[in-house]
């Protein structure tokens, strides 16, 4: 048996983080999220893959596109031309009450609100079974695990699920428990939700496939899919990598120079250096030891001057894209001519509280998107941030 | 900072003036209008420039009117050292010089050092009060004292509200609360802007699962109707078979119904008929033309009359014939009068008497006797006259045949010749015959017998010798003479004939010549005589026709009876009656014919369908329903199709259409710029937030002391009555010494403005090792008693230990309480 297993497409979902970027790059990661799908597609074509499985997340519901609806069909639709059939959830991103399979192929099976368990017989004549759920809402407060049927008398017994283990607190995502699942004994738990792909126990697999293409910073490194084939009486998963893009960072040392085009000539050179040739790299250039430049250099690190530099020099390189430029800040406090440390920090309990940031973004909290934004805001990191400031003005 | 001394060169009412602020207190009196505002308004000036001439400013201003120069000095003393500071007309509140006391000059930036943050208006808040200040003492609050300790620079550092200052520019640059223009502001109406946008095309995805839902419904309806067509299409088939059958069926169908009692003739009957037909027909024509034929004979009667005619004219022609014989002759006579007349004229001619008649043969004898005569021989030339010779004949023969060889031959020049030779020849003769007729030879004879018998005969004129010569041309003569009168008689009775001719003839023919009138007697004669024939070929003709037309009525009435049999069988009764008979017959035949052809095209099937319609209308009604509901169902498939097709391509395109992804992509980007800016911003703001708490963390020590300092002021100057301040947030409160608590409002005027001043001078004292500047104090304490009064004035004694205390009055009772009193009332006057 070989079967794919693949999450949390987000398809034509915007990447987070970027700003300004040449129009052929911005063409290259709008579809990148299509193409990571489309080469999955492509993949379980050409490998003749018995079923593919698509735990949850398929689209952004918030921001459903036709171009995305549109194009998930096709590529059911190539399935169905193959012949594989599909199996899929929806997660917290896609929850909808489901009727049928809306409009999709006839290789699809669509899972319901409640949990339910489907058998296949493959054309070797090993039954499947394979249990899931799509949501019905955002958020999924209960443990759905109860609802899992024990292992069938099937050849194989796949679960799917869309969510995360359960936390101490803030569980809207089907919490559940690793030693649950191990509990149901099933040959392999095809996860969705968690972004990086990774196994939570090798043996039997269960298994977060992550995203096939990473989106915003967070979602660094390789992505791509499962491939899973029978061993045996086992399941081994196997990482295929599709993205076209990749999120990275890279950390370099800053060089003693007050001369601003060696700098950016000696940045561009690092990041060659240390950058992966495939996929395209998305870079994010942390510079450390930017005490060692000027004043001025220093500050046009800060401002953007540089990074807009960089990304200028470097647009058509096809290779990489500098996203961001940090500039690694030391954690001490300003010393001030005649107030003390102490004064110092008694008022940064006082400033840097909520509160305060709430006061100080009132107005700006008429967005509410942004409103949503600042309550994530890392005060520490705003004080270091600030204290960078605080010196630099020294 | 102390001011020692002030110079004004010109302020005001004041020019040219030298004060002294040794003492300390300095109580300065002037009664009003003596100066004292304006000296205060100096001291002020020249610290922190010149009121600018605008809004109610200009009256503080002080530009004096009597004199040029504008300003003056101050000598202060400020961290041990004297500095003059100097102020005049100038842009910016004024040109200032510094000058220290080793004699350096400096600006702006030296009196910076001197006087540190403070300006005209925090100076004013603190350091220099009048009444107007202590009315106002229950607005007092600690916000605004903690903002005066900060204003004051309280903890030493001035640059931190240059770096406040400096951070509120930045972070206002970045985004105003109420502010348009600046980046964060209009990044974020952007974002609305994006988002209103992303919400209406999000909106098509609405419209795209609509046309989903349209799409499936249009291809399950093609799906229907395809199918419904598929079954419709084969009983249309039938239809169309039954129909196109139909003419078949329905001549099938009319023939099985056709009368067949009705009897045709046979063919042979027919045919006999259309040969009787064909017959009478000749019959009639031969008849027609018989009939034609006689009339036309008919139309030429030719009378008896004609008979006579002919008798006449051949009595005519042969009379013609007698007088064209007689008129030959008489011409011929004519011609040998002519030749006789002319003989007998040359016989006379010789004789120049005339003639004696002829002796007779006796007195010729006698005479011959006489005479004894000689004869007279004579020659006859007539025979030459007469014939013609051969030559001559050849001539006009030859003549005449080649004139008429011409003639035939229309060979003018033949013609001509012929004539010619003809004519040539003729002519010739003539003249021959002329010749011969001239020789004559007389004859004479002797005298005396001669001349009696001359005379006896007349011959007595003539030569005698001549006589009986002479006898033969008098016989001659005389025999001519008698042969012109019988010429001339006969000529006469031929005229006379002609006449009597003539005048049977009809008037055209009487003027012509005998011959024409023969030719055409002849003419005449030979027409009668073929009118005579045809009369006769006619009266054949005629006879011959009418037996004809008697044989052919005969016929003609047996084939009519025939004809008119078998019409009565036919129920017919003429031809044309008949034509139609056999019109309907060759249809009935063609019809029965046709018929059992189509019977033989129409299975049984075909036959048991085709008799469900009973007429070619309802059939063909049938189908026409049939073919409507298929080309309505056509036409739904055609809709469904376009609908497909429309949707098909509106789905694509709204599939292909990145507009939404582009706004989306465009509003994270936005989102991540507006992130860094709120961050950015935010830190400023952090920042200053960060620099003021810590400001008034370090400043807080002091507020207590200012408190317990002013407590102490207030106590002293209450009388011990009141022991505690307590400056909240929601204002001041007072504690009497009986633990009494009053709120500012609570207290009397006189004891809120000394609470004032007490918090006043506590903090200008507690503040004066950061900030020391000459305490002003404008003719403070009207409400004060004289008790107040004096402890007022040993507080203010204590204060300026510390600070320098310039006290303007115009109490002239507080003169008396101090020794150094600069009297401006005196400096006026001097």
């Amino acid at each position: 048996m070989r079967f794919i297993h693949t999450a949390d497409l987000h398809l034509d979902s915007p990447f987070l983080g970027l700003t300004a970027m040449p129009r052929s790059l911005w063409k290259r990661i709008h579809s990148s999220t299509f193409t990571a799908f489309q080469k999955i597609v492509d993949d379980a074509i050409e490998l003749q893959v018995d079923f593919v499985l698509i735990s949850g997340d398929i689209y952004d519901r918030d921001s459903q596109s036709i171009a995305a609806t549109d194009f998930f069909t096709r590529q059911c639709e190539r399935l169905n031309q193959a012949q594989i059939p599909l199996y899929l959830l929806y997660g917290n991103h896609d929850y909808q009450v489901v009727h049928g399979k809306d409009g999709l192929p006839a290789n699809v099976y669509v899972f319901g609100n409640r949990v339910t368990t489907t058998t296949i017989t493959l054309a070797n004549h090993e039954t499947v079974a394979i249990s899931g759920f799509s949501y019905d809402q955002r958020w999924i407060s209960e443990d759905p695990l109860i609802k899992y049927p024990p292992k069938r008398k099937t050849t194989w017994h796949i679960g799917m699920l869309h969510g995360a283990v359960q936390q101490n607190q803030d569980n809207h995502y089907a919490p559940f428990t690793i030693s649950e699942l191990e509990a149901k004994n099933y040959d392999y738990w095809a996860l969705g939700h968690i972004h990086k792909h990774q196994l939570l126990v090798a043996n039997p697999p269960i298994v977060y496939s992550g995203n096939p293409q990473g989106r915003h910073k967070n979602e660094a490194g390789q992505h791509g899919y499962y491939l899973v084939e029978s061993q045996g009486n086992k399941l081994i998963p196997q990482f295929k990598p599709v993205a076209e893009i990749e999120w990275s960072t890279i950390k370099v040392a800053a060089m003693s120079t007050a001369n601003l085009a060696e700098l950016e000539r000696f940045l561009s050179q690092k990041v060659i250096e240390a950058v992966k040739k495939t996929p395209f790299q998305l870079v994010e250039l942390l510079i450390t030891k930017s005490d060692q430049l000027s004043p001025a250099i220093q500050h046009l690190l800060i401002n953007g001057d540089v990074l807009e530099h960089l990304q200028r020099q470097n647009a058509d390189n096809n290779q990489w894209w500098i996203y961001n430029l940090l500039v690694h800040q030391s954690n001490s406090l300003p010393s001030m001519t005649d107030l003390d440390e102490d004064y110092w920090q008694q008022a940064a309990n006082e400033v840097f509280v909520p509160a305060k940031i709430a006061e100080l973004t009132a107005s700006l909290a008429r967005n509410a998107d942004l409103a949503s934004k600042l309550t994530t805001l890392d005060l520490q990191q705003l004080k270091r941030a600030t204290t960078q400031l605080l010196r630099r003005e020294d | 900072m102390k001011i020692k001394k002030a110079h004004i060169d010109g302020f005001g009412k004041w020019h040219d003036q030298d004060f002294d602020f040794t003492a300390n207190p300095q109580i300065i009196y002037g009664p009003n209008e003596a100066g004292k505002t304006t000296l205060m308004a100096f001291l002020v000036s020249i610290l922190f420039g010149f009121a600018d001439g605008r809004g109610k400013n200009r009256f503080a201003q002080y530009i004096p009117k009597n004199t040029s120069s504008y300003g003056g000095s101050l000598q202060v003393e400020a961290n041990g050292e004297d500095y003059l500071i100097k102020r005049q007309r100038g842009r910016n509140g004024g040109k200032v010089t510094v000058i220290d006391s080793q004699g350096n000059q400096g600006g702006e930036q030296e009196l910076r050092n001197l006087i540190g943050t403070m300006d005209r208006s925090l100076y004013q808040a603190l350091f220099s009060f009048g009444q107007r200040d202590l009315a106002v003492v229950d607005e007092v609050n600690r916000d605004e004292w903690q903002q005066h300790l900060q204003q004051l620079g309280a903890v030493g550092s001035a640059q931190w509200d240059k770096l406040i200052s400096q951070y509120q520019k930045h972070a206002d640059h970045l985004y105003k609360p109420r502010g348009r223009k600046w980046p964060l502001n209009q990044d974020l109406h952007q974002y609305t802007v994006l988002t209103d946008k992303i919400k209406h095309v999000r909106g098509k995805f609405q419209h795209y699962q609509d046309l989903q839902t349209d799409l499936k419904n249009n291809q399950k309806v093609l799906q229907r109707t395809q199918s419904e067509l598929a079954n419709q299409k084969p009983a249309l088939q039938k239809l169309e078979h039954l129909h196109q059958l139909w003419p078949v069926y329905s001549k099938w169908r009319n023939n099985q119904q056709i009368d067949k009692s009705v009897n045709y003739l046979t063919d042979q009957q027919v045919m006999a008929v259309q040969k009787l037909q064909v017959k009478e027909k000749e019959i009639h024509h031969q008849q027609e033309e018989y009939q034609q034929r006689l009339t036309l004979l008919n139309t030429h009667p030719l009378s008896t009359q004609t008979t006579h005619h002919v008798q006449e004219l051949q009595r005519l022609k042969e009379r013609v014939i007698e007088l064209q014989a007689t008129g030959a002759l008489q011409q011929r006579q004519q011609d040998q009068v002519k030749d006789w007349q002319h003989e007998l004229n040359s016989i006379k001619g010789h004789y120049h008497y005339p003639l004696p008649a002829p002796l007779t043969p006796q007195a010729k004898t006698e005479l011959i006797q006489l005479l004894n005569g000689s004869t007279i021989s004579r020659i006859g030339n007539n025979q030459s006259a007469g014939d013609l010779s051969r030559p001559s004949m050849i001539g006009i023969i030859g003549g005449f045949v080649l004139f008429i060889i011409g003639l035939l031959a229309n060979i003018t020049f033949l013609t001509a010749l012929g004539a010619i030779v003809a004519f040539a020849t003729v002519m010739y003769l003539y003249y021959r015959r002329q010749k011969v007729d001239k020789d004559f030879s007389p004859v004479k004879d002797n005298a005396q017998e001669i001349n009696a018998f001359g005379r006896k005969h007349d011959l007595s004129d003539f030569p005698v010798d001549q006589w009986l010569l002479m006898q033969g041309d008098i016989e001659r003569a005389a025999e001519l003479s008698t042969q012109v009168k019988a010429a001339a008689q006969d000529q006469q009775q031929y005229n006379h004939q002609l006449t009597v001719f003539r005048r049977q003839l009809s008037p055209a023919l009487q003027t012509l010549p005998l011959s024409s009138v023969k030719a055409k007697i002849d003419d005449l004669l030979e027409q009668r005589q073929q009118a005579q024939q045809d009369v006769q070929v006619n009266t054949r003709e005629k006879a011959t026709i009418a037996s004809n037309l008697a044989r052919l009525a005969q016929e003609a009435n047996k084939i009519h009876q025939q004809k008119m049999n078998l019409y009565q069988q036919a129920d017919v009764h003429d031809d044309q009656q008949f034509a139609q008979y056999l019109a309907q017959r060759s249809a009935a035949q063609s019809q029965s014919l046709t018929s059992d052809a189509y019977g033989q095209q129409l299975t049984i099937t075909d036959r048991r369908e085709l008799a469900k319609y009973v007429s070619k209308e309802e059939l063909e009604s049938a189908l026409t329903r049939m073919q409507e509901q298929i080309n309505h169902l056509n036409l739904t498939i055609t809709k469904a199709q376009t609908k497909i097709q429309k949707d098909k391509v509106e789905i694509t395109s709204l599939a292909e259409d990145g507009t939404l992804s582009n706004l989306e992509q465009e509003r994270a980007n936005l989102a991540t710029k507006i992130w860094r800016e709120v961050q950015e911003w935010l830190q400023y703001q952090l920042a200053i937030e960060w620099i003021n708490k810590a400001l008034v963390k370090a400043s807080a020590d002091r507020y207590p002391a200012i408190i317990r300092q002013a407590e102490r002021f207030f106590f002293l100057l209450t009388e011990n009555r009141y022991t505690k301040i307590d400056l909240t947030v929601d204002g001041i409160k007072v504690v009497r010494a009986d633990q009494e608590v009053f709120l500012v409002e609570e207290l009397s005027q006189g004891t809120a403005e000394q609470l004032y001043i007490a918090l006043r001078l506590g903090f200008v004292t507690v503040m004066s090792d950061q900030a020391n500047f000459p305490i002003i104090i404008d003719d403070g304490f009207v409400n004060f008693d004289n008790v107040r009064r004096q402890r007022m004035l040993k507080l203010l004694t204590e204060i300026a230990k510390k600070n320098q205390v310039l006290y303007f009055t115009a109490d002239d009772r507080v003169k008396k309480l101090s020794a150094s009193v600069l009297d401006l009332q005196a400096l006026n006057h001097e």
